[in-house]
């Protein structure tokens, strides 16, 4: 129920403003003639006057009254300090409290107190009215009898609430995120360390193999020549003593080592599978933790709907129109950023409905309308957002009139045939407004497209639908929490960027010849939708791109979707935003920097700026450090070492390194990666290098791609082998690192763009 | 954020081991070069030198915003100075991070040559809050 939240809400604040009453009270009750403070309790009497009223507690408000009015009077001179205005002011206190503690044990306010309440001001009143602001030296001051016991639990009961500053809760949200990114981060390490146990596992399996192969070639192939070592065994004939010669015992000693090895293995694959359990317990409990924290700095969509109730009343008194004022779901929880942040937009929304949508009475009734019109606000939650309506039931917005106007501003061309979603969607254009002359009780000079930026920031989207006659909704949806959001991760010209997933509509991948250069658009099922090339809106270079091109789908404005084409999508994961700060704020095609697992920073776009906003060409610049296109090099190697020694040479020069393990693993990598160059070893299982080399012949690769022999096989029979299947250099291990690049730099001397 | 405790702008409130100590004697600027050219910033201002690592870029930025680099999961703007005030530098391998803190604002100049912190202004003098200012995006 949502007056019960309220409720709670009106406890908590209740509880502060008895505090500062109390000792005000107690103050004045002190040093009369000290007034100073009065108007802090003024405030205090009329802020809890106000909010009991808001949530429907008459009594308490009209008790809350009397004691502003008669503060009021104190703070204006016209009542002087005297001891029954004291008592009477604590008595008047000690009344609400036990109104509060009613309301806090669910009972109904007992509504004799205010006329209790009343009936002892007017005692005093009267008193003092004789006395007429001289001394009451003669009157004795009567202590009232209290008919209110001032009682300690009343206190108590409002002492469960204790009210914390938003910085605090915006801090803990600060530290739940980096234990987010802590977490993250071991998740990915411990997928590395399975990884790693795959490999060892696999090698061992492989030694093990070779000790057998060779133990029992060895035995048949040459039993003879072992030499017996043991002396004391000497006199012993075969048959009589189980011998074991140096071999044996080698690969007897061997296999002891290989079982303790798989031992360690399964102990440490129980380790990890524990581990694991416990980084999803972190994550569990973090993610608790965060609920609990964001709900404490969520407010409800009530109140911020509440402050609305006046604006339109006084709206329609002055337009001479009547509006009824309807919310719902004023319970659900919202972001204290958007209820700071929401104010101006909703405020602009209702008083465009007010002024341009409500009809005049006596045109309602000739439409058959009721007199009254409507406007509700309702909030909702679905998944991850909160869904905000603003419904008028008024005349609906004229699409001819919307029509013309852009026709006339040059945003739409004569005659041009545009769906009625994207029609509307002209309204968030910068500068749009159908009334031409500004009026008092809109257009202030912010349009729609404000609007729409606001929701924007917020990582939100506005759309709006309209019905002639009927009406008109605004729907605001919005993320519920702004610190840790569900993000897209994607690259475009060797950069990782992320997008709230909020703000996607669908993923999908076109084929290249199906994207459209020249209209921009791709096929989407029956329709065509327009596209835009990242790379080319930043000015980079695409990457990694294949016969299939990635496409982000957002529906930002009402039937109007825009995909974004990228390299790679990367992932999807749970972030941190943070905000790029004051020295970059300016920068309107980021809403922020992610944070991912290991801390790697990845800009967050903001598709509502790049894609709909001309992109301002004059900041471009054609060469940024870190920007150059990266080769990439192909690391074919049976030997883990091999491979990581290889590739930490090849990253740190700037190169990009896939690897495999054999011939057939590397032709799946050229089969999904573009190869600049490929370095391979000879010996390997599966498929060999030679193998290899002759696959990349018959598929036509290795007179695009250059290949390098890394072997231990340094003879001239093994070099011309290769070099007859196309490998172009060949070199031997151990092998120098700078011999490595200078073979890698010549093969790559001309890098092709395609 | 964390407060940074290993701030060098305030070491002599914090005279713990003997090498701060040493370092004491009123400091009063970090000075550095770019490209031959020597520049100082008021110590006041200097959060840290850190060794200037990844840089990711921000398309559409203007060129003399290189990027941001992340500073212990904080993300600091690296500002080129050379670009700034069209000082012709060789490409370095080993750069480093000047981090300046503007009323709680991170922001950073790269530079080649390790800078240096000193008792006295040599060379140009930037005054931070107004370079801030002046070259902040809005």
């Amino acid at each position: 129920m949502a007056e019960k939240g309220l409720r709670d809400f009106f406890l908590a604040e209740a509880a502060e403003h008895l505090v500062v009453l109390e000792k005000g009270f107690l103050e004045l009750e002190k040093s009369p003639s000290e007034l100073s403070g009065i108007q802090e309790l003024f405030r205090a009497a009329h802020t809890l006057k106000g909010s009991a009223a808001l949530v429907k507690l008459d009594t308490t408000s009209r008790v809350a009254h009397n004691l502003e009015d008669v503060l009021e009077s104190i703070r204006d001179g016209y009542t002087p300090v005297t001891r029954p205005v004291i008592d009477w002011l604590l008595h008047t206190l000690d009344a609400i409290k036990l109104l509060v503690s009613e309301i806090t044990g669910g009972t109904p306010e007992s509504t004799e107190i205010a006329a209790e309440v009343e009936e002892s001001l007017k005692e005093i009143l009267s008193g003092e009215g004789a006395a007429k602001g001289v001394s009451v030296k003669g009157k004795k001051a009567v202590p009232e009898k209290r008919q209110i016991p001032r009682r300690k639990e009343d206190i108590e009961v409002l002492s469960n609430y204790v009210r914390v500053h938003v910085d605090n809760i915006e801090q803990m949200m600060n530290l739940v995120g980096e234990l987010t990114i802590l977490k993250n981060y071991l998740l990915s390490e411990t997928g590395g360390v399975l990884d790693l146990k795959n490999e060892i596992d696999y090698a061992s399996n492989r030694l093990i193999r070779e000790i057998d192969d060779f133990s029992s070639k060895y035995a048949y192939s040459i039993p003879d020549k072992v030499t017996y070592v043991d002396d004391l065994l000497e006199d012993f004939r075969e048959l009589e003593f189980d011998r074991y010669d140096e071999l044996n015992l080698f690969t007897h000693k061997l296999h002891e080592i290989m079982d303790d090895i798989t031992e360690a293995l399964k102990d440490s694959t129980r380790f990890l599978v524990r581990f694991s359990d416990h980084i999803r317990m972190i994550d569990r409990i973090n993610m608790d933790l965060r609920y609990i924290i964001s709900r404490s700095r969520m407010v409800e969509a009530g109140r911020l709907f509440q402050r609305f109730t006046r604006t339109i009343r006084d709206l329609s008194h002055r337009s001479n129109k009547k509006v009824r004022f309807i919310v719902s779901g004023t319970e659900t929880r919202i972001d204290r950023v958007i209820f700071e942040r929401l104010f101006d937009p909703l405020l602009h929304i209702i008083r465009n409905a007010i002024s341009h949508g409500i009809e005049a009475p006596e045109e309602r009734i000739s439409k058959g309308k009721s007199r009254v019109g409507r406007i509700s606000l309702a909030a909702r939650r679905e998944g991850n957002s909160v869904v905000i309506d603003v419904k008028d039931d008024g005349r609906g917005i004229d699409l001819g009139a919307v029509y013309r106007k852009a026709v006339r501003l040059g945003i739409l061309q004569k005659g041009e045939r545009l769906t009625k979603g994207r029609l509307l969607g002209i309204l968030f254009s910068p500068g749009f407004t159908t009334l031409e002359e500004t009026d008092m009780t809109s257009g202030r000079g912010v349009g729609l497209d404000v609007v729409r930026e606001t929701i924007a920031e917020m990582n939100g989207k506005i759309t709006v639908a309209t019905s002639e006659g009927k009406g008109t909704i605004f729907r605001i949806r919005l993320p519920l929490t702004f610190i840790i959001v569900n993000t897209v991760r994607f690259t475009a010209g060797g950069i990782e960027f992320v997008v709230p997933s909020s703000l996607i509509q669908e993923l999908v991948e076109v084929n290249v010849q199906e994207y459209d250069q020249e209209a921009g658009t791709i096929p989407l099922r029956e329709d065509h939708v327009e596209a835009r090339d990242l790379c080319k809106l930043l000015s980079l270079h695409p990457e990694d791109r294949t016969s299939k091109i990635p496409a982000i789908v957002f529906n930002l404005m009402p039937d109007n979707r825009v995909a974004l084409l990228v390299d790679e999508i990367t992932g999807q994961e749970e972030t941190v935003i943070k905000p790029l700060g004051k020295f970059l704020e300016g920068l309107r095609y980021y809403s922020g920097v992610s944070i991912s697992a290991g801390g790697r920073l990845m800009p967050v776009l903001n598709p509502v700026a790049l894609l709909e906003q001309p992109v301002e060409t004059e900041f471009l610049q054609p060469e940024i450090s870190g920007l150059e296109q990266k080769q990439n090099i192909l690391l074919v190697d049976d030997s883990l070492s091999i491979r990581k020694f290889v590739s930490i040479i090849l990253q740190q020069n700037g190169y990009r390194v896939y690897t495999a393990s054999n011939g057939m693993e590397a032709l799946e990598v050229l089969d999904e990666h573009p190869v600049d160059l490929i370095i391979t070893d000879l010996e390997m299982p599966v498929m060999h290098g030679y193998e290899f080399l002759r696959e990349l012949q018959r598929k036509g690769l290795s007179e695009n791609i250059p290949v390098v022999i890394l072997t231990s096989r340094g003879s001239e029979k093994h070099k011309e082998k290769a070099a007859s299947l196309g490998a172009k250099e060949y070199l031997v291990k151990p092998f120098e690192e700078e011999s490595l690049l200078e073979t890698v730099k010549g093969q790559l001397k001309t890098p092709k763009f395609k | 954020m964390a407060e940074d405790t290993e701030n060098p702008g305030t070491p002599a409130e914090n005279p713990g081991t003997p090498e701060e100590e040493y370092a004491t004697p009123d400091l009063k600027a970090c000075t550095f070069s770019v490209g031959g050219r020597a520049f100082a910033v008021d110590m006041d201002y200097l959060k840290g030198i850190a060794e200037l690592s990844d840089i990711v870029p921000l398309p559409l930025s203007p060129p003399y915003i290189e990027g941001i680099t992340s500073l212990r999961g904080v993300a600091v703007p690296v500002v080129n100075l050379a670009i700034l005030k069209d000082i012709h530098e060789e490409k370095a391998g080993e750069r480093w991070l000047i981090v300046l803190d503007v009323e709680r604002t991170l922001l950073g100049i790269a530079v080649n040559e390790m800078p240096d912190l000193v008792t006295d202004y040599v060379g140009e003098f930037i005054d931070v809050p107004e370079f801030f200012e002046t070259y902040r995006l809005r």
